[in-house]
């Protein structure tokens, strides 16, 4: 027996082995979109969180250009003995929300103990602990806080009041 | 042979199908790629947006210009109730409308004010809109006796306007002003001039005036200080003025003749039985020079200095000293007064002009660069060229040739020899703050070495300094307020008595012929008969401007003699520009020199004073002689 396999054997062969051009060419097809769309499903994924997250920081610098706020007066040991009293004017169109203070004794006025504070907030009208400590649109407002320090007579402080948006404004005044 | 074209057939159509796949799914990146950037750019635009609101915001709250005006008298409201209340205006003093949302009441008082201490706040509602120039009332309390407020307005955009502070006075139904300002009827003091330049023995006045606020009515009494050297005296005291109206009354200051202080500070204070007011005169009393400046300063709105006139009044000296100068020449570099940015001096280079009558005795001397003198260090860099000393006719006598410039020690009498090029700074530093006389500088180039001081300095000792020009140098700048606004670099001629100081050349005399100049050879420090003398009989009678390339200047053109009291005579007047341009000469019959103080040297000047050139600018040519008498 010949182990050379006869003309027929391949080309036999090569007929059990092909498939339908039809079959061949959806196949393909269907293999380039299942693909095209993984691909756009992940861009779309990607640009569209890189979207949003633009989006977002837009909206958060949008916040922070329209907070316009100011500190209209500032009064020292007031409600009480080192408490500290400051009224904040909103001249924006959005509620702003003071989020933090400090409090500077600014050296060059002789203090002995400059000590930046930031303290805990209250809010009066209404009096409500709870935060937010939000001022609306066109309304001026008083917080107070425990200065956590003893304040002294005649000394410069300086109040920096910081809203949630990263706005600061700023208010020195001398302690009578 | 078939099933290779049926293979070639399928092949074909998958290659097409890869196509429009790889076409479909390019596509769509594409498209989501598209979608991204326009949502970047949306973004973009939006912050943009965002930031032009906000910068719109800034420049409205910024361009709001809201005035909070306090009335003195407090309201009781109701009346015969004893509550009182502070009664202010808010005006809208810009262009743009604005909104005033709250108002708020302080108590400032260091004591006394309730604790806590809020503020009373109004929240208006509706808010107050205030049109351009609109203003409202708001009357605002109530208040306690004998405690400060202030009053705020706040504004929409977050402006906060505050009122003046004051006293509320209950037994008078006022709030008194404690901002400095008295809200009642006062009075204010004021001189015109708050400056004078004098000399001694003479006078000089200042108009004093009472100035009435809110209604004041009552007399004033006015009193002067007393300075040791000066009888003062006022024309009326006391004075009414009328409500809100101005009475005056006239200061005259007599300096004694024998006044030797150089600045003076004389207090005129009012006083109504219950307050005063002050004002101080300011008085530079001058016995050189100093009306000179006065008067040409006073005399011109605007001034700039040109050497030429120097240069060319040299160039007639002629013979001298019995060497020929007529060769020489003198030239300035710049057209104008400047020199590299430094207004009111002139570089100013005597060069040798023409080559067949280059016979001098006089070294190349260049001053240059007098810059105005304020708080800066260097204040005149004085450098002298070296190296061209024409031996030609040369009678120098056994002096050295003029070589350095030296400047006299006042104190001591010395003349002390600089060597400009290693040492620059020759005049001092002159403080803006300094007496009007300070500053003042006497340079002359002489024949000393550098760092040798003559112990005792003598005319003499420059008797074959060709040149002696004297800088007199005024400081000051109107921008300080004080009279000078410039540096006022004069150049002087010495007229002097003793021998060899003089410079005018009396070949000057008598229409610039050279019949009295001494012969060749001869010495004028040892000729009698050439000496300067401020006398009519042996000054020069007659002088000649001429103008080198310059301005084109209109008609109009005057020359005067400056007297040293400021007043000046004119030697012509209203003369036509061809008198003066293109190269002509000018000229002019020097007067009579009458020293107005024996024993003090004077100096007079000549001014060569245009209308307008052609740029509009005034240009004025002086010439200052001192003279010995």
């Amino acid at each position: 027996m010949s182990l050379i396999p006869s003309p027929h054997f391949f080309k036999n062969r090569r007929k059990r082995a092909g498939v339908s051009p039809v079959v061949a060419t959806t196949i393909i097809l269907a293999v380039t979109v299942t693909i095209g769309l993984a691909l756009w499903s992940f861009a779309n994924s990607a640009f569209g969180t890189a979207s949003r997250e633009y989006g977002e920081v837009i909206t958060e610098y949008s916040r922070f250009t329209s907070d316009r706020f100011v500190i209209a007066n500032v009064d020292f040991n007031n409600p009480g003995a080192n408490e500290m009293a400051f009224w904040v004017y909103n001249a924006g169109k959005f509620e702003t929300t003071v989020n933090s203070v400090v409090l500077t004794c600014k050296p060059d006025s002789g203090c002995t103990e400059p000590k930046p504070a930031p303290i805990g907030l209250t809010q009066d009208s209404p009096d409500d602990p709870t935060k937010p400590l939000t001022v609306a649109s066109k309304q001026l407002k008083k917080f107070t806080f425990d200065t956590g320090t003893n304040i002294e007579s005649g000394k410069t402080y300086e109040l920096v009041v910081v809203s949630e948006t990263g706005v600061i404004q700023s208010y020195i005044k001398r302690s009578s | 042979m078939t099933t290779r074209t049926t293979n070639r057939h399928n092949k074909s159509r998958r290659g097409v199908g890869v196509i429009i796949g790889g076409v479909i799914v390019f596509g769509i990146i594409l498209s989501t790629v598209l979608l991204f950037f326009l949502s970047v750019t949306d973004n973009q635009k939006a912050k943009t947006g965002f930031e032009i609101q906000a910068a719109q915001a800034n420049q409205d709250k910024d361009s709001e210009d809201l005035t909070a005006i306090r009335e003195e008298d407090l309201i009781e409201n109701p009346p015969s109730s004893g509550t009182f209340y502070i009664d202010t205006i808010g005006k809208n003093e810009g262009s743009l409308p604005l909104v005033v949302t709250h108002t708020a009441l302080y108590c400032v008082s260091a004591s006394g004010c309730p604790s806590p201490n809020d503020p009373v706040i109004d929240t208006l509602t509706p808010p107050i809109t205030l049109n351009s120039k609109d203003a409202t009332t708001r009357v605002i309390g109530p208040v306690t006796d004998a405690l400060e407020y202030k009053v705020d307005y706040i504004t929409e955009r977050g402006n906060i306007v505050s009122t003046t502070e004051c006293l509320v006075d209950l037994a008078t139904q006022v709030c008194v002003d404690t901002t400095g300002n008295p809200t009642g009827p006062y009075f204010e003091v004021f001189a015109d001039p708050s400056l004078l330049v004098m000399q001694p023995a003479t006078s000089a006045q200042s108009t004093i005036t009472v100035k009435s606020y809110n209604g004041f009515n009552s007399p004033v009494t006015l009193t002067v200080t007393d300075q040791a050297d000066f009888t003062e005296s006022l024309s009326l005291s006391p004075v009414t003025p009328p409500a809100d109206g101005t009475t005056t009354s006239v200061l005259t200051l007599t300096a004694d003749s024998l006044a030797t202080g150089t600045f003076y500070t004389f207090v005129v204070t009012g006083d109504d039985g219950t307050s005063t007011s002050s004002t101080q005169i300011g008085v530079s009393l001058i016995s050189l020079g100093g009306s000179i400046t006065e008067g040409i300063i006073q005399g011109t709105g605007s001034m700039q200095l040109d050497f030429k006139a120097f240069g060319v009044i040299y160039q007639q000296l002629g013979t001298r000293d019995g060497v020929d100068q007529r060769g020489w020449d003198a030239v300035v570099a710049s057209k104008y007064s400047s020199v590299a940015g430094y207004p009111g001096f002139q570089l100013m280079t005597i060069t040798e002009s023409g080559g067949a009558q280059a016979v001098s005795t006089t070294e190349v001397v260049v001053i240059e660069s007098a810059r105005n003198l304020d708080q800066s260090a260097q204040d005149l860099t004085l450098t002298r060229f070296s190296g061209m000393n024409p031996s030609l006719g040369a009678t120098q006598g056994p002096n050295n040739p003029l070589n350095f410039v030296c400047k006299e020690d006042k104190a001591t009498k010395t003349l002390t020899a600089y060597n400009e090029n290693t040492a620059n700074k020759v005049l001092p530093t002159v403080p803006i703050t300094a007496g009007l006389t300070v500053g003042w500088t006497e340079v002359y180039f002489c024949s000393q070495n550098p760092g040798a001081a003559s112990p005792t300095w003598t005319p003499a000792g420059l008797k074959f300094a060709n040149l002696t020009p004297l800088f007199l140098v005024a400081r000051g700048d109107f921008a300080d307020g004080s009279p000078y606004s410039q540096t006022i670099p004069y150049q002087a001629f010495t007229v002097g008595k003793g021998p060899g100081t003089s410079i005018l050349n009396s070949c000057l005399l008598e229409s610039n012929t050279n019949t009295a100049c001494p012969a060749y050879g001869t010495n004028q420090g040892a000729d009698a008969n050439f000496r300067y003398f401020a006398t009519e009989a042996e000054l020069p009678r007659t002088v000649y401007i001429h103008l080198n390339t310059g301005p084109i200047f209109t008609n109009g053109i005057d020359v005067r003699w400056l007297y040293p009291d400021g007043t000046y005579q004119t030697l012509l007047g209203n003369q036509p520009t061809s008198v003066i341009n293109g190269n002509g000469n000018i000229p002019v019959a020097l007067p009579d020199i009458t020293c107005q103080n024996a024993g003090t040297d004077e100096y007079h000047t000549i001014v060569f004073n245009d209308g307008r050139d052609a740029s509009g600018d005034r240009y004025i040519y002086y010439m200052t002689f001192r003279v010995d008498c």
